[in-house]
């Protein structure tokens, strides 16, 4: 069973249609990379994913529960991560991780909370208000809360910025981690060598509209023409601008 | 450059009407503006377009005492921002400003005509709110020629003192020398003034209407000291359009002449600026997401209980916000204790009973506005975590849940002293001599009632309050650049008129059931207790099904919030 399923996936505002027909899935173990130029509707459909907005048409299944239909069910499987940190500004940061446990209802938070606390180095700020943390340690914080009730399906939207070099390496590492371990990664960003780097399979998306998907090889191929050396960037930017077909399925 | 200054102002004064008005598409937004648009007429616009003098509905007497009045309190104004302890001559500019006009070639002088321009379209709409709600006796156009004169020398006087201090006239310097020429002044006026024809004015007054009040000065002394100052009392409150026209030309010709000296201060305004606007833009970013109610203040309390283990996900934001309450606004708390506990200690050393009846007095009345009013001070719900709303969606709990939940903390604070208030109250009540006429108030059945609806009307007000975030998101929440103002109050009131009035149909059921009750229960059961007790508890039943479907609604619509159409525009 794939744990993200995505069917013709629309989302319109008015007459204007911010994602138009998206169509994949994403297995168990698995990490999709959701790359396009700025505008494609990356966000849009990481939202519609994460149950934060409900799709005009189409349909968004996380671990087979329909993201509309059986929201609560669904939303229970995932972590949602977005670009901007926005903390509670009145919980410290052990709070936000007990907060978090809560919500997602697990009873066995403090081993975990310790072991995010020392993996994503915030353990000499546990007792910190949000307001005493910098940009990077309030995303880091953000990843913590979203890994404390080991998500199925991880929707992660730029989940870099703010990160110094060490903290891209050590979050690279965990989500990869958290990925052998069997859970289903989207992960949108601009960073095409994290992506090349990170991802299975990757989706391009311009104007709402899927252009390409496939293997990192596979978007690679559509622009090799033979040559060897060829860059996920290289083949990102042919495809935005037009050269390629729509590449092959899975 | 002046032409790239006009265009700036204008079109992002025009943009934002535009985005405003498209807002209006949504059915909620359009209703909620018609709503309060008819607040706003029936407050005072209809005097505007009826045609009857504003003078005989509460607005400002056109009098010569009305304008020696507002050109003394503008004089001390303008002597007084001279003894303002900043002297840093920042100019409070938006990041977007600084990165574009700061490396442009343009001079210091243009920088000021730019700021001064920029503030227009707060100034045009402040004035026309003033006009419109205050001073309604006043014209448009003076209040605006008013309020462009004012920003013009204050941004003047800001210069001046950061100059002064370059010349070694600081704060403690200044302020002895203004205090003494406030003093002088004053010490003149007072010995000038004429209050010779207000003796007896009260018994000369017609019922119904203001009485033509005389001039306060007959002097040269005060002609000169008040000429300046004259204009703007003319310019709000012209007895005529040639001398409304007047003043205002005058007014102008006043705010380019401080236009032109704080031009000529020729202080180095950059870097104070810089540091200035980021102070702005950090309130700014505090206000548009904490407030009343909102602000850290106790950092350290620690959280009222742990969260069970393997508890629903309700407990978790019950806790969130149980917390946030403590360490947000534990200062309100300890001021309802304080007064609650001086009341009731006070009640006891006093001996004439009257004066206890009096103190309760005090206290009910607190008591029956602070379901309302608390509700601002304790907003650790939903208006809290707007900001946060794409994480709160992605949370495994109903919307219904959520709202319920939300809802929960700041009602455990309002509920508890509430309860308080109104304990204390009869506390007092019952050791206190009451008039006849209000012997009901000591009477243990109101003591019953109250105590009984007190919760359910607390919750009936923090579910009006949270309606406003979740039914129009877009208003709740305010833009980085948002303009403050006289119109952000003026918003403010509508949105209070509408509060009430859905207070009032909320509550309107449960007195349907409470009034024939308690008559039922005075006349056939000779004030019976358990049937009062009874009558008590189908109200608060009532009220208790309304909120309950209103959670159930709030929850739905919470689930139907596209946060990309309605909030990425104005802080996400």
């Amino acid at each position: 069973m794939h744990a993200i399923e995505v069917v013709n996936l629309t989302k319109s505002y008015g007459s204007f249609v911010a994602v138009r027909d998206f169509s994949f899935t994403v297995k168990p173990g698995e990490i999709l990379g959701l790359v396009g130029p700025n505008g494609a509707g990356k966000t849009t459909t990481l939202r519609a994913l994460g149950g934060i907005h409900p799709p005009t048409s189409g349909q968004v299944r996380i671990g087979g529960y329909d993201i509309m239909a059986e929201a609560v069910e669904a939303r229970r499987r995932l972590a949602f991560f977005p670009d901007e940190p926005r903390l509670f500004d009145y919980l410290t940061v052990e709070e936000h991780l007990e907060f978090a446990a809560a919500i997602y209802g697990v009873a066995e938070w403090r081993a975990p909370m310790n072991a995010l606390l020392d993996e994503l180095e915030l353990a000499e700020k546990r007792r910190a208000l949000p307001a005493e943390l910098s940009r990077g340690m309030k995303q880091k914080l953000m990843i913590a809360c979203g890994f404390i009730h080991a998500p199925e399906v991880m929707i992660f939207d730029e989940p870099l910025t703010g990160l110094d070099p060490l903290g891209i390496r050590r979050m690279k590492e965990s989500v990869t981690r958290r990925a052998q371990q069997g859970a289903a990664v989207i992960l949108s960003s601009h960073l095409l060598h994290l992506v090349e780097e990170m991802c299975d399979r990757v989706a391009v998306i311009q104007k709402g509209e899927r252009i390409a998907y496939g293997t990192i090889d596979d978007l690679k191929s559509l622009i090799a023409q033979g040559r060897g050396d060829v860059s996920l960037e290289e083949a990102f930017l042919a495809i935005t601008s037009g050269v390629p077909q729509e590449g092959p399925r899975t | 450059m002046i032409h790239a200054f006009l265009f700036v102002t204008t079109r992002s004064f025009r943009n934002r009407i535009v985005s405003r008005l498209k807002r209006l598409r949504n059915v909620r937004y359009l209703l909620s503006f018609l709503v309060g648009m008819a607040y706003m007429w029936f407050a005072g616009w209809r005097h505007l377009f009826v045609g009857r003098s504003p003078l005989r509905h509460g607005g400002f007497p056109v009098s010569a005492f009305s304008v020696d009045l507002a050109a003394v309190v503008v004089l001390f104004m303008m002597i007084l921002a001279w003894a303002l302890p900043k002297e840093s001559a920042g100019l409070a500019f938006s990041e977007a400003e600084i990165q574009f006009l700061f490396p442009a070639p343009i001079t210091r002088r243009q920088l000021l005509l730019y700021k001064i321009l920029r503030a227009q379209p707060q100034l045009f709409i402040s004035a026309a709110v003033m006009t419109l709600l205050m001073f309604r006796g006043a014209k448009f156009i003076g209040v605006w020629a008013c309020f462009i004169a004012l920003s013009t020398y204050f941004t003047f006087v800001a210069l001046g003192r950061a100059r002064l201090k370059l010349l070694g006239a600081g704060f403690l310097v200044r302020l002895p020398v203004i205090a003494a020429v406030a003093a002088g002044v004053s010490y003149l006026l007072w010995r000038i003034v004429d209050l010779g024809p207000f003796r007896g004015l009260a018994t000369r007054a017609r019922p119904g209407r203001f009485p033509d009040f005389p001039a306060l000065f007959h002097s040269p002394v005060a002609d000169a000291i008040l000429f300046v100052p004259r204009f703007f009392g003319h310019a709000v409150l012209p007895a005529s359009i040639p001398q409304l026209l007047a003043s205002c030309g005058i007014l102008l010709a006043v705010a380019l002449l401080f236009f032109e000296l704080a031009a000529r201060t020729n202080i180095a305004v950059e870097e104070a600026s810089v540091q200035a606007s980021e102070r702005w833009a950090a309130r700014r970013a505090r206000l548009s997401q904490q407030g009343v109610g909102r602000q850290v203040t106790f950092r350290r309390i620690p959280p009222p209980f742990r969260i069970p283990a393997g508890a629903r996900p309700e407990v978790a934001i019950y806790w969130k916000n149980v917390t946030a309450g403590l360490r947000i606004s534990s200062p309100y708390l300890l001021i309802m204790a304080v007064f609650a506990l001086y009341c009731l200690v006070q009640s006891f050393y006093i001996p004439e009973l009257l004066v206890r009846a009096i103190l309760a007095g005090v206290v009910l009345f607190v008591a029956a506005i602070f379901p309302l009013l608390g509700s601002f001070a304790f907003a650790q719900d939903m208006r809290l975590d707007l900001p946060r709303i794409e994480l709160l969606k992605s949370y495994p709990i109903s919307g219904e849940r959520l709202v319920a939940a939300e809802i929960a903390g700041p009602l455990t604070f309002l509920a508890a002293v509430e309860l308080m208030l109104l304990s204390v109250a009869a506390i007092i009540l019952h050791a206190a001599e009451v008039p006849a006429e209000l012997d009901f108030l000591a009477s243990p059945e109101l003591v019953v009632i109250t105590l009984m609806l007190a919760t359910p009307v607390c919750a009936a007000q923090l579910l009006i309050r949270n309606a406003v975030p979740i039914l129009l998101p877009g208003w709740a929440m305010r833009a980085p650049d948002e303009q403050r103002g006289f119109n952000v109050h003026a918003a403010g009131s509508s949105m209070m008129a509408g509060n009430l009035l859905v207070l009032l149909f909320m509550l309107l059921p449960a007195a349907c059931i409470m009034g024939p009750g308690l008559l039922m229960a005075k006349y056939w059961f000779h004030g019976s207790m358990p049937v009062v007790a009874l009558t008590t508890v189908l109200a608060a039943a009532l009220l208790f099904f309304e909120v309950w479907l209103g959670i159930r609604f709030l929850g739905r619509q919470f689930e139907k919030i596209d946060v990309t159409n309605e909030l990425d525009a104005v802080a996400l």
